[in-house]
């Protein structure tokens, strides 16, 4: 709150003022929640209070009580999910009363304030070893039961497609199976083009469980940039001396898009509409404590004037972050993947001769020395750790037309044995 | 020396479209199919999977699902004094490869030719008279009626699932859909798709001016369905990668979604994959197929023995391979004699375009392959030419398939083609823009024609297949007269600027244009202009039977695949029906 009144009493340029409200609404959510609750007493606090109950204080989720994390789902997700609720296109029996209960504007209030919140996230609490059906649905999908994989999607790591397709990575496997088991069972029907239903009609109880466990065992991406998040914008009931600048911005972005749908990108390219969306604090994730957020704060993205849409490479920085957070760095230890590679389990020296390996050196894919100073992996990749771990861990995957089969590496092997493969010297080769 | 392989009853040279059609009916007839496909196994899963799918330079730039042109392609020239040269990239047109061939990377757009398409000829002399046809146009008939056609396409579009909506039904007219089509036996499968903004605008522009506007019938399904074979579809999700890409979704029309699951599973059907067929084998008598020589996967030269050859290898390879294995007369334009490779026929497209203020925000990047708002006012014969000059005409549409990153980049006219300042404009007019697309037909005529190229030959050391073709000034006339009609709805849509020329001579290879090559395997009632009788069944080898659009005598102004399909389910059942039955020819010479 005193964070709040320095921002009042000094920031009197109007640019100035508007970086730094940006900036309280990424990283201080609860700042901002307290600032409206000072507003318009009564309404904001309990209606969040609602929530908190179940679904933490963040919106963290509670995987006890079955209560999914919210915490950075968009703005228009988290409220056509009320609405849903409401109108009965999704059944539960705590929600629906709930949802009912809230007047339309507060429920946008509460998915605007969730869609900001960057909560923590136990990375221990999802299972260890997820069932590889899962993975090999979510990135795979199959063929015979006509199901595409869930990242075409939901994106890569599950982090979703913010406003409209919500991330899955990090949901609790109950909560996930449960709510893939109602589109199958019908109980569930807030889907326009029915694609969930159709997906999840073809998948048995195993392969929801599966599917579930593996997106829980994966990181939730941080919540999308600011300029995403579409809910009506909350920036209205700020006090007024803030008011102003934001909330007549995006204002005045909204009438083309209210009729035309989901203009991401409308207007752009306006004159002056220049804007920066920087890149967020290092390390911001993990510190969701509201002081450490407002330290953190004045790096958060900065709006000039003109429009809040972002550009697209911003998007895509703060979009794919958790997926480059998903991926394997190359920490592998090269005696270990000599091990694995030596015990003959996953038949790799069947098809290569991998210099250090004994027998039977075959010869159906290249030989293994000198790796590291090859251009291309399968002779298209390009030969990089993160990607050699991702292709050893299904090469048809990423070369559908490889004659390497998926031998079943987990991510640790495959790093173990990349590790080792990038420890030979081109001399090896010979 | 060829290998000899143990003999079957009937070899499909491709599995695409027509394979995959034919190979389930010959199998569910008690046949022994082999389907021989030069290029790869592909499957939606895991093949066709995002986000190496969504990869516009691997596959709309460099087109990766195309044919191999580095191994085998066409050469070019505009006419007969010219030397052709081989088209090294694709660019104008887009033969697939592969399972499931070409129609893995099309659009969905799904039409029905007309009945004065089937009758383009004597309907044409019955209306205007024999003179209003210019010298050196050649059209046909092409032996059969869109009534006899009607249950094959309504066979067809329900096994696709098309959605659309009907402007006729067995011959009641409904407002909302194509009142120009011939009478349908019943509605489509599945509704019409959304109907985008800039469709809308265009809606409300062409009804104004008191055009006959209707949902561009759609093989991106707008909701899941499950056809006669039993597999289920699902929702497109108008994420705007048809057309040169594979659909991840299960949600688009191909040989993958809605046949080959089945036939893959056939005990009766085995597919081969990596074959090249090189020819057809005739025996002494020359009347009759003995079987196919092909180059297997490891390069091994294979003798293939059967009673009955399906060609399904894609409009212009079928004519090839009729020309490579001496089977019909080849055609000579200066002498007018000869049937193999006459009346290779495209299509006239042109694209204006209505460019709006930042208010109107089209969001192009919302599309599907096959997703739009057209009217057929101009399209065939459905207006009055007697006073134009020329026969065919053009549907037009505000039918947007994609707003891809690396393709997409409307400018307005006077707009540099580089720097800043074609930056600064494609910023400005990416999501203000509508697309137009004037849809055009296409005469026959005596030199545009296909056959062997006496220089260049394929990786096998066989004869290419040469293209000679410019657009006929018929055509030229039509484009003229169309994109003019289209200009005016353009200025009715609300844009600050409509831009667009007609399609003008010379054709231009290096242009994309449309992947609608026809003819060179026609189809007709007299031997002396056709290759194929009604039924698609050789004149001169009656146990050889091409399918295609090959076995279109010229081609009308809508998009090929339905027709194809219908023909090849119409030749189809001519063959399980009467051929089978008693093998020999079932039309007499």
């Amino acid at each position: 709150m005193c964070f709040l009144k320095i921002i009042s009493h000094s920031a009197n340029s109007a640019p100035l003022r508007l970086i730094l409200l940006s900036c309280l609404v990424v990283a201080c959510p609860r700042a901002l929640h307290a600032q409206r609750a000072n507003e318009s007493p009564g309404q904001m606090p309990a209606a969040v209070q609602a929530c908190v109950g179940c679904h933490g204080k963040d919106g963290e989720g509670n995987s006890n009580s079955g209560s999914p994390r919210i915490a950075g789902q968009s703005a228009y997700y988290l409220l056509k999910q009320l609405d849903s609720y409401a109108n009965g296109s999704r059944r539960d029996r705590v929600m629906e009363p709930i949802a009912k209960g809230l007047p339309p504007e507060i429920r946008a209030d509460i998915a605007a304030h969730y869609a900001t919140i960057d909560a923590p996230f136990d990375e221990r609490a999802g299972p260890r070893r997820p069932p590889e059906r899962g993975r090999v649905l979510a990135i795979e999908g199959d063929n015979r039961l006509g199901v595409p994989a869930c990242r075409n999607c939901h994106g890569p790591g599950g982090v979703g497609e913010p406003p409209n397709i919500p991330y899955i990575a990090g949901l609790d496997a109950g909560y996930h199976s449960g709510e893939l088991s109602a589109w199958k069972t019908g109980t569930r029907t807030n889907d326009a083009g029915q694609q969930m239903f159709r997906i999840a009609a073809a998948l048995s109880t195993e392969d929801i469980h599966a599917v579930a466990q593996y997106y829980a065992s994966l990181p939730p991406p941080r919540p999308a940039p600011l300029n995403l998040l579409q809910a009506p914008p909350p920036q209205k009931k700020l006090a007024p001396g803030t008011t102003a600048v934001a909330g007549s911005e995006d204002q005045r972005q909204e009438p083309a898009g209210a009729e035309q749908g989901a203009p991401m990108r409308g207007g752009t390219q306006g004159k002056g509409a220049t804007e920066e969306v920087k890149d967020k604090p290092a390390g911001g994730t993990k510190d969701s404590g509201g002081s450490d957020g407002s330290k953190a704060a004045p790096k958060t993205p900065t709006t000039s004037s003109g429009t809040n849409w972002p550009r697209l490479s911003d998007a895509a920085k703060e979009g794919t972050a958790p997926v480059l957070s998903d991926q394997p760095a190359l920490a592998g230890d090269p005696a270990r993947g000599r091990a694995i590679l030596a015990s003959g389990i996953h038949g790799c020296a069947a098809c290569h001769t991998i210099p250090g390996i004994r027998s039977p050196k075959g010869i159906v894919g290249p030989p293994l020395g000198g790796v590291r100073a090859r251009g291309f992996i399968a002779g298209q990749l390009p030969n990089r750790p993160d990607v050699l771990v991702a292709f050893l861990q299904n090469p048809p995957a990423l070369v559908p037309q490889t004659g390497m089969p998926n031998v079943g590496l987990t991510r640790e092997q495959a790093r173990h044995i990349a590790a080792y493969l990038y420890s030979l010297g081109t001399n090896d080769a010979r | 020396m060829a290998t000899t392989r143990a003999e079957v009853d009937a070899i499909l040279i491709g599995v695409g479209l027509v394979g995959a059609i034919l190979g389930r009916e010959l199998t569910r007839a008690g046949l022994r199919v082999v389907g021989l496909e030069r290029g790869a196994p592909r499957h939606t899963v895991p093949d066709f999977q995002g986000p190496q799918m969504h990869d516009e330079l691997r596959y709309a730039t460099r087109k990766a699902l195309m044919q191999d042109n580095t191994r085998e392609t066409y050469t070019f020239r505009h006419t007969i004094k010219d030397t052709a040269l081989p088209i090294r990239r694709w660019a104008s047109f887009l033969p697939g490869t592969g399972l499931g061939g070409s129609m893995v990377h099309w659009n969905g757009q799904t039409f029905r030719f007309q009945d004065h398409d089937f009758q383009q000829y004597s309907h044409t002399v019955a209306r205007y008279g024999k003179k209003f046809i210019q010298p050196d146009v050649t059209i046909q008939d092409w032996g059969v009626t869109a009534a006899e056609l009607e249950p094959h396409f309504d066979r067809f579009e329900y096994l696709l699932g098309t959605s659309g909506k009907a402007g006729n039904i067995k011959g009641k007219k409904i407002p909302g859909g194509n009142i120009f089509e011939d009478p349908r036996s019943r509605e489509y499968p599945t509704p019409p798709q959304k109907e985008p903004y800039g469709s809308a605008i265009f809606r409300k522009a062409a009804e104004g001016l008191g055009y006959h506007a209707y949902p561009q019938p759609s093989c991106n399904l707008s909701q899941p369905y499950t056809n006669p074979e039993g597999l289920t579809l699902n929702t497109c999700t108008f994420c705007g990668y048809c057309e040169r890409f594979a659909c991840e979704h299960f949600a688009k029309s191909t040989p993958q979604t809605v046949l080959l699951p089945l036939l893959l599973n056939d005990s009766k059907f085995e597919l081969r994959t990596g074959c090249q067929v090189l020819h057809i084998n005739v025996d002494n008598s020359g009347k009759t197929a003995t079987g196919v020589t092909y180059v297997d996967a490891s390069g091994k030269e294979i003798e293939l023995r059967a009673s009955l050859i399906i060609v399904g290898a894609y409009a212009t390879n079928n004519a090839r391979l009729l020309l490579l294995s001496k089977i019909g007369a080849p055609y000579d334009p200066e002498t007018n004699k000869g049937v193999v490779g006459r009346n290779y026929a495209y299509q006239t497209m042109s694209y204006p375009q209505v460019f709006y203020d930042e208010s109107i925000n089209i969001n192009p990047f919302m599309r599907s392959g096959a997703n739009g708002t057209m009217i057929a006012d101009f399209a065939g014969d459905n207006f009055d030419h007697g006073s134009l000059g020329f026969i065919g005409g053009a549907y037009i549409g505000e039918i947007m398939t994609n707003g891809r990153p690396i393709g997409f980049h409307p400018t307005p006219p006077g707009t540099p083609s580089w720097g800043v300042k074609w930056k600064q404009a494609v910023v400005r007019h990416y999501n203000h823009t509508s697309t137009i697309n004037v849809h055009g037909s296409s005469v026959a005529t005596r030199w545009n024609y296909l056959d062997l190229d006496p220089t260049y030959k394929d990786a096998w050391g066989l004869p290419l297949l040469r293209m000679t073709f410019d657009f006929p000034e018929n055509d030229i006339r039509m484009s003229a007269y169309c994109t003019q009609k289209t200009i005016e709805i353009g200025k009715q849509m609300g844009g600050k600027l409509v831009t667009g020329s007609p399609r003008k001579r010379p054709y231009d290879i290096t242009e994309y244009q449309t992947t609608h090559n026809t003819g060179g395997t026609i189809m007709g009632a007299d031997p002396s202009t056709s290759v194929v009788n009604r039924y698609l069944q050789s004149w001169d080898v009656p146990n050889v039977f091409v399918i295609g659009a090959s076995n279109f005598p010229q081609n009308a102004s809508y998009n090929p695949t339905d027709t194809v399909g219908a023909l090849a389910y119409w030749s189809a059942d001519a063959i399980v029906t009467k051929y089978l039955k008693s093998p020999g020819p079932l039309m007499n010479k």
